[in-house]
C-alpha cells in the first residue's frame, strides 16, 4: 500500500522516491524489493505525521531528508542479500553480482578477491584449452625446462604434454572448485570483523 | 550552548556509535516492540544519538537474516501497515553477550586509567 498524497507536486517527488529506490535494489528478488520498498514508504508516512503543521510537499521533502542517502541504506542491504544468495548458489552471475556489491569491503578482502579472480582466469583457460582439445588434438598443458604452456608449442620447443586428454575432465574439476572457492570466499571476505 | 567537537573526536564518536548500533536497538527492542520509524524516536529519546534515520534499516536487515530480531506487518485502521520487529531468544541472548563484552572492556579502560 502507498502513501496517498493531495498535491500533484507531493505524488511526484513520491514517486521519483520510489523510482530511485527502485534501480538501487535491481538485483534482489521481487518480493524482497516490495518489501523494503513498504517499509521506507511506512517510515516517511509515520515521519510526515509526526511533523509539526507544514504544507503536505515540505513534510514530505523533509521526511526524505531526515531519512538520509538511498545508497547508505540500499547498498549495505542489497551486499548482504547477494552474499546470502551467493552462498546458498555455484550460480557464477550471482558470485559476479555479489563480488561487485561487495567491493571495496577492505584491502585483505580485496587481496583474497583479487587471488580468486586470478584462479578464475587460470580456470577459464584449462576450460578453453580442454574444449580446442576436442578438434585440435595438439592443444594442451605443456611443461619443460623454462616453458609452461597452456594451447600449443612449436615443435622445436623442448616441453612435453602432460595430461594429454585428462584436460578435459581436469577443467571440470576445476570449474566446480572454483566455483565452490568463490562461494566460500565470498563469506569470508564478507564476514564482518 | 553546545561546544563544537574537534573532526577527529566527531569522526571518533560517529565510529563508536556505528559499532554500538547493533547493540543499542537490541536493547531498545528488548524494552518494547517497535517499528522503524518508532524505534529511532526511542533510540534518540533514550540515549541522544542523532541518528541519520534510514541508517538502522540494514541493520534491521542484517539482525533479522541472523534471527536476532523478527518481524511481522501490522495493519492500521486509518494509516498505511507498520511493521514491527522484537527480539528473539538468540537475540536476547546475544545482547547479554555484548553487554558482558562491554563490561570487560570498560574494566580494561579503568584499569589502563588508573
Amino acid at each position: 500500500m502507498s502513501i496517498q498524497f493531495k498535491n500533484e507536486d507531493s505524488k511526484k517527488v513520491y514517486e521519483q522516491f520510489l523510482t530511485s529506490l527502485e534501480t538501487r535494489l535491481k538485483g534482489l528478488k521481487k518480493s524482497d524489493r516490495i518489501e523494503i520498498q513498504k517499509e521506507l514508504s511506512s517510515h516517511i508516512y509515520e515521519s510526515m505525521n509526526s511533523s509539526e503543521d507544514k504544507p503536505e510537499l515540505e513534510k514530505l521533502l523533509g521526511s526524505i531528508e531526515k531519512l538520509g542517502s538511498l545508497d547508505d541504506i540500499t547498498q549495505p542491504i542489497v551486499a548482504d542479500y547477494m552474499i546470502r544468495y551467493a552462498g546458498s548458489t555455484l550460480n557464477p552471475t550471482v558470485l559476479l553480482n555479489a563480488f561487485a556489491a561487495n567491493k571495496g569491503r577492505s584491502v585483505q578482502r580485496f587481496v583474497i578477491g583479487g587471488l580468486l579472480i586470478v584462479f578464475s582466469i587460470l580456470t577459464l583457460t584449462f576450460v578453453m584449452v580442454s574444449l580446442l582439445k576436442l578438434f585440435r588434438p595438439d592443444m594442451g598443458l605443456y611443461i619443460g625446462r623454462n616453458v609452461f604452456v597452456l594451447g600449443t608449442v612449436d615443435r622445436q620447443t623442448q616441453a612435453k604434454e602432460i595430461l594429454g586428454y585428462w584436460i578435459i575432465p581436469i577443467a571440470g574439476v576445476l570449474t566446480v572448485l572454483l566455483l565452490w572457492m568463490a562461494s566460500r570466499t565470498l563469506k569470508f571476505i564478507t564476514r564482518e570483523k | 550552548m553546545k561546544i563544537q567537537e574537534p573532526d577527529f573526536i566527531l569522526k571518533w564518536q560517529s565510529q563508536v556509535k556505528k559499532g554500538l548500533l547493533e547493540y543499542i536497538i537490541l536493547l531498545v527492542l528488548d524494552i518494547k516492540t517497535c517499528y522503524g520509524y518508532e524505534l529511532i524516536q526511542e533510540i534518540e529519546t533514550r540515549t541522544h544519538l542523532e541518528l541519520a534515520e534510514g541508517t538502522i534499516y540494514p541493520l534491521l536487515n542484517r539482525l533479522k537474516a541472523e534471527n536476532l530480531v523478527k518481524s511481522k506487518w501490522v495493519e492500521m485502521d486509518r494509516s498505511i501497515p507498520r511493521k514491527y520487529y522484537e527480539v528473539t531468544l538468540k537475540g536476547k541472548e546475544y545482547k547479554k553477550k555484548m553487554k558482558n563484552y562491554l563490561a570487560d572492556l570498560q574494566t580494561s579502560f579503568n584499569k589502563l586509567e588508573k
